[in-house]
């Protein structure tokens, strides 16, 4: 026996071996049963990977977006000295996402101009939608549950801020306080 | 009697304008001939298993029963999920062409990666039924493994000839899953096959998971 029967034969073992079987399906009736038919399968697959979507403030949802839209509550001259409360115009939110419940957090430091600082206890949200309500500063986060079906979210709202000034009770130095309010939504 | 130059030109303008009107914007059905025998159909979707005459000739397909499908796998991408974006993408594992190819001619293929082969014989000795019919059924939804569905109806499909990528003249060349369909009428003593392709496309968020249907295609006789 030469080497290249033996070469020929070694190919020919790892192309049976390497060689799939057919995959998809031909069927074949004869005489009567053709009128019931041959039938053939496809399977068809749809995979829908997870997401999750915040927007906060102006632009679209769905895109990436580092804008940081920034609100302001400017107390009047007038009010400096008493206690009130400053509303802020609406701020759009909007949760899009497709995997179940979520948990939805908010964190932020407080207020500061110069040495002088301004909790974030001073400030409250109302929502225009109790679906999706504001999560509290720094607090445990809020579960979300969907909103449609089992596992997707599609809600919006308006937040209002209000910032609570306590010049007659609790007073702090003039000045411009900011701080930068980070929200997340996670999947638990 | 000699024809005058304005007739002659006249004459042949006409016979252009005839063979252009004649000319259908289907491509003719890419069919082959079949031998006839006793009364059969067959139906076959991607690699099917032929039988071949002693020449090496496909003559027909015998049945498949080692594995009853072939799966198309419509993978979303993030960015189709998010800016609801038509998908068409086909993922096939067949690692030989075959998978997408004519056996009939052996060098026509479907565009790899996206389409699947499709293909209906009908044999008969008698002269009756003339033709076999060949539609495409399928459920409802699709499911994943916790329940949630997606309707079929949420995808398209488009089938064309193999040779020149356009409406093959025998097969309707267009519908949407979640009904019972006929594709084509395949007249006795032919086998005739056509690309399918298929496109997702939902402005629907749908639950973040796999999900799965089978279509079935049918060949019959009345």
């Amino acid at each position: 026996m030469n080497r290249p029967t033996w070469k020929a034969f070694a190919w020919a073992l790892i192309a049976c071996i390497t060689t799939p079987s057919a995959l998809a399906e031909s069927k074949i009736v004869t005489g009567t049963a053709t009128t019931s038919g041959a039938a053939a399968k496809l399977n068809l697959k749809i995979v829908i990977p997870e997401f999750i979507a915040l927007k906060v403030g102006s632009g679209a949802i769905l895109t990436n977006n580092t804008a940081v839209d920034e609100i302001t509550l400017a107390v009047p001259e007038a009010d400096a000295s008493n206690d009130t409360t400053i509303a802020s115009s609406p701020v759009a939110v909007q949760l899009v996402s497709n995997v179940g419940s979520v948990s939805f957090s908010s964190s932020g430091d407080a207020l500061t101009s110069d040495t002088e600082t301004i909790a974030l206890s001073r400030i409250s949200v109302n929502s225009s939608n109790s679906a999706l309500p504001h999560p509290g500063f720094g607090a445990t986060a809020t579960p979300l549950a969907p909103s449609a079906g089992t596992k997707v979210i599609n809600a919006s709202t308006n937040w209002i801020f209000n910032y609570h000034h306590q010049g007659s009770t609790a007073p702090v130095g003039a000045g411009t306080f900011t701080t930068q309010i980070t929200y997340t939504v996670a999947k638990p | 009697m000699p024809r005058s130059p304005l007739m002659h030109r006249l004459a042949r303008s006409w016979l252009v304008a005839q063979a252009l009107l004649m000319q259908s914007p289907e491509v003719f059905a890419w069919s082959f001939t079949l031998q006839s025998a006793s009364q059969r159909v067959f139906m076959y979707v991607g690699t099917a298993t032929y039988t071949y005459n002693a020449q090496g000739r496909a003559i027909g397909v015998s049945n498949n029963a080692t594995t009853d499908s072939m799966t198309v796998d419509l993978t979303l991408s993030l960015f189709d999920i998010l800016t609801r974006a038509y998908l068409r993408q086909i993922f096939n594992t067949e690692p030989r062409n075959r998978a997408y190819g004519s056996e009939w001619n052996r060098s026509t293929k479907c565009p790899m990666g996206y389409s699947m082969i499709v293909g209906a014989g009908y044999q008969n000795s008698s002269s009756s039924p003339a033709n076999a019919s060949v539609t495409l059924s399928s459920p409802a939804q699709l499911t994943n493994l916790e329940g949630d569905g997606i309707p079929f109806s949420t995808i398209t499909w488009e089938s064309y000839s193999p040779d020149t990528l356009q409406k093959d003249s025998q097969w309707i060349g267009r519908g949407t899953l979640g009904t019972t369909q006929t594709l084509a009428t395949v007249p006795r003593n032919t086998v005739s096959e056509v690309c399918f392709e298929f496109t997702y496309g939902s402005p629907n968020l749908y639950p973040a998971g796999t999900y799965q249907g089978t279509i079935t295609f049918t060949a019959f006789t009345p």
